[in-house]
């Protein structure tokens, strides 16, 4: 015999209680786990498309807000609402490049796609494009389209098939090789022929510039503020923005799955209450042949750490489990903007599993702790003389 | 008489704090001679039990002292009589004496786990402990699988589990049929034979009468016992 052995079979002893109170911390934890890696690969998602953006200004109407700047991360429709006008004052700032994006939306095949209007020769150049097949734009008013490469695979899309657009057909000319950013999802116009066939007029959606001189990022931005009244951010500022809103809301949601911990720890000082008083006797007679007191806590703390310790274990594996069978679910419900940008890729994170499980063992501790001083505390002939 | 292992002086025990208080022990002074067999008798509620806790260092007395081989244990810490337990007594109480989810052997080897006692050793002896008592074939037997006076046997190995000097045992055949009771009586005779010191807790005349020494307790005194002639003449 030692402590754990006689801990151990203390544990499964109330076989319904036990796995009623140990349901409560792994569905804490589970939730707890779920959100967590959501979160934090929502976040990984994010800090990818930022980088991939290349770019070190984003340029938006003024009334933009922070919703509508995460959706330049995420690859969503924005409002065409920048007068073109714009685009030109802008280009024309010395040591800056920038591209204008008109963004639509349609469906292929019944799902919502979105179409980008742009410049051909200029998109091409700014994001690197590279041809996978097909021949690119040869004209800036080509009516036809080029597809990003997850557009061509997912709807099975070939060279010459021809997509309807507002009612008007288009031959796909070229697909773009894989660039692992937002613009493998996007269908590709000159901008012209999208302000035409969805009747928009001589407005863009937003810019994305790229600078000459990285280090004189401030004198750029006063540059751009002083030709037009837009809102200009970095792609640094925009990201951290977009990640503080992130952040509040995995914390809101954290929170929840906190207090659904809480709940799980007063399950657990509640079964171990209960132990005591149904074991009042037994821990007079393991005092009587020789227990310390500081044994009878051990005893205590261990069984209910214990819970901690396989709640913990399980709840982790269920909630990786939930997140990666949820990220899609939740991505394609819409309900969150802020979801969109995490679609399939929950994954497994060795610091989450450590830290959650070290947190249930702390938590369940914790709530060992009184009921085990309690039991402590009982004085042998208190124990012993219960009936 | 100098070879008392225990001995106890003026012992008082009130219980309850406030306005109802038990008056339990109302001045006690015993010895109880190394290796002797020591049966302590009276009327229910007049504080047998109160005072075999006292003599096992179990609980404290309000006033007066239990000397135990010697050393006064009435003013030793919590865990200092917590050794002294593990070390010189074993204890065998009326009821519910066993850890019911643990086997007969396990009970055994739990006491030997606050003995320090290695895991591996605590096997064998608990092996051995049965076999003294007659229920090798009960090692890994339930309390709920084993009778009443079975679990009692058990028990008294617990007790013998550290390998202690003094055994006390408050009423080990309270609960049993007479048939049991002989049983469990019998090995406690062979154990006294050992060389250990046994005091009993019993209600059984005839156990008193064959006992070395017998105690009498009325109201919380040593009173005259019609045993008393007995016990000097032993
Ligand atoms: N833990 C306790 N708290 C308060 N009073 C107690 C406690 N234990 C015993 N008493 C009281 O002390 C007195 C002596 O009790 P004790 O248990 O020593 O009697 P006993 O002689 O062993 O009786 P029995 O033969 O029924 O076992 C009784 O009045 C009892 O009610
Ligand atoms: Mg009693």
């Amino acid at each position: 015999m030692n402590i754990f052995n006689l801990v151990s079979k203390n544990l499964l002893r109330r076989k319904g209680r036990f796995v009623f109170t140990l349901l409560g911390i792994t569905i804490g934890m589970a939730a707890f786990v779920a959100l967590l890696s959501l979160g934090s690969s929502m976040q990984r998602e994010l800090r990818a498309q930022a980088g991939m953006l290349d770019a070190n200004l984003v340029i938006t109407p003024t009334n933009w807000c922070a919703f509508d700047q995460i959706s330049i991360l995420t690859g969503e429709a924005l409002p065409e609402s920048l007068h073109y006008d714009v685009m030109e004052r802008i280009s024309s700032i010395y040591g800056i490049t920038a591209v204008p994006y008109l963004t639509q939306r349609t469906a292929i095949q019944n799902l919502p796609v979105m179409v980008t209007g742009i410049y051909p020769n200029e998109m091409k150049d700014f994001r690197r494009w590279e041809i996978a097949q097909g021949v690119y734009f040869a004209a800036d008013n080509e009516r036809a389209v080029v597809l990003g490469s997850s557009i061509a695979n997912n709807f099975d899309l070939n060279l010459g098939d021809v997509l309807t657009i507002r009612g008007e057909p288009f031959p796909v000319i070229a697909v773009l090789s894989p660039t692992g950013s937002n613009d493998d999802t996007s269908v590709y116009l000159p901008l012209t022929v999208v302000q035409e066939i969805y009747e928009i007029g001589p407005y863009i959606s937003f810019i994305v510039a790229r600078v000459s001189d990285i280090t004189n990022m401030d004198s750029y931005i006063a540059a751009i503020v002083d030709v037009v009244n837009v809102s200009v951010t970095s792609d640094e500022q925009l990201l951290s923005t977009v990640l503080t809103m992130l952040g509040s809301v995995n914390a809101t949601l954290q929170l929840i799955a906190g207090v659904a911990l809480i709940s799980a720890a007063f399950g657990i000082a509640n079964t171990m209450m209960a132990a005591i008083y149904e074991r009042r006797r037994e821990i007079g007679i393991l005092r009587a042949i020789g227990g310390k007191s500081s044994a009878i806590f051990k005893i205590f703390l261990l069984e209910s750490g214990l819970y901690g310790l396989l709640g913990g274990i399980i709840g982790v594996v269920v909630g990786f489990v939930a997140s990666i069978v949820a990220a899609p679910i939740i991505a394609q419900s819409g309900i969150s903007v802020l979801m969109k940008g995490a679609t399939p890729t929950a994954s497994f994170d060795v610091s989450i599993v450590i830290t959650a499980i070290l947190f249930s063992i702390v938590i369940s501790v914790v709530s060992g702790l009184y009921p085990a001083l309690k039991a402590a505390k009982l004085t042998p002939v208190e124990a012993i003389s219960y009936d | 008489m100098t070879n008392a292992i225990i001995k106890t002086e003026n012992l008082e025990k009130i219980y309850g704090k406030s306005t109802i208080k038990t008056h339990a022990l109302k001045g006690v002074d015993m010895e109880i001679p190394k290796g002797s067999f020591s049966c302590i008798i009276g009327p229910s509620g007049h504080g047998k039990s109160t005072l075999m806790h006292l003599l096992g260092g179990l609980d404290k007395p309000t006033s007066g002292s239990v000397f135990v081989d010697g050393m006064d244990i009435s003013k030793l810490s919590d865990n200092k009589l917590s050794e002294i337990r593990t070390q010189k007594i074993g204890f065998v109480f009326q009821f519910f004496n066993l850890l019911q989810n643990l086997t007969a052997s396990e009970n055994i080897q739990t006491a030997m786990m606050f003995g320090k006692i290695s895991p591996k050793a605590q096997k064998k002896k608990a092996a051995k402990l049965l076999e003294l008592v007659n229920l090798s074939d009960k090692a890994n037997a339930k309390p709920s699988e084993l009778s009443g006076g079975q679990q009692q046997r058990v028990s008294i190995a617990r007790a013998l589990a550290n390998d202690p000097d003094i055994l006390l045992m408050d009423e080990p055949t309270g609960n049993l049929d007479s048939e049991s009771e002989a049983e469990v009586l019998k090995h406690i005779f062979e154990i006294h034979k050992t060389g250990k010191t046994i005091v009993i807790v019993t209600h059984n005349q005839e156990l008193a009468r064959k006992s070395e020494f017998v105690f009498e307790i009325r109201d919380g005194k040593i009173s005259d016992s019609p045993f008393k002639a007995i016990q000097l003449g032993s």
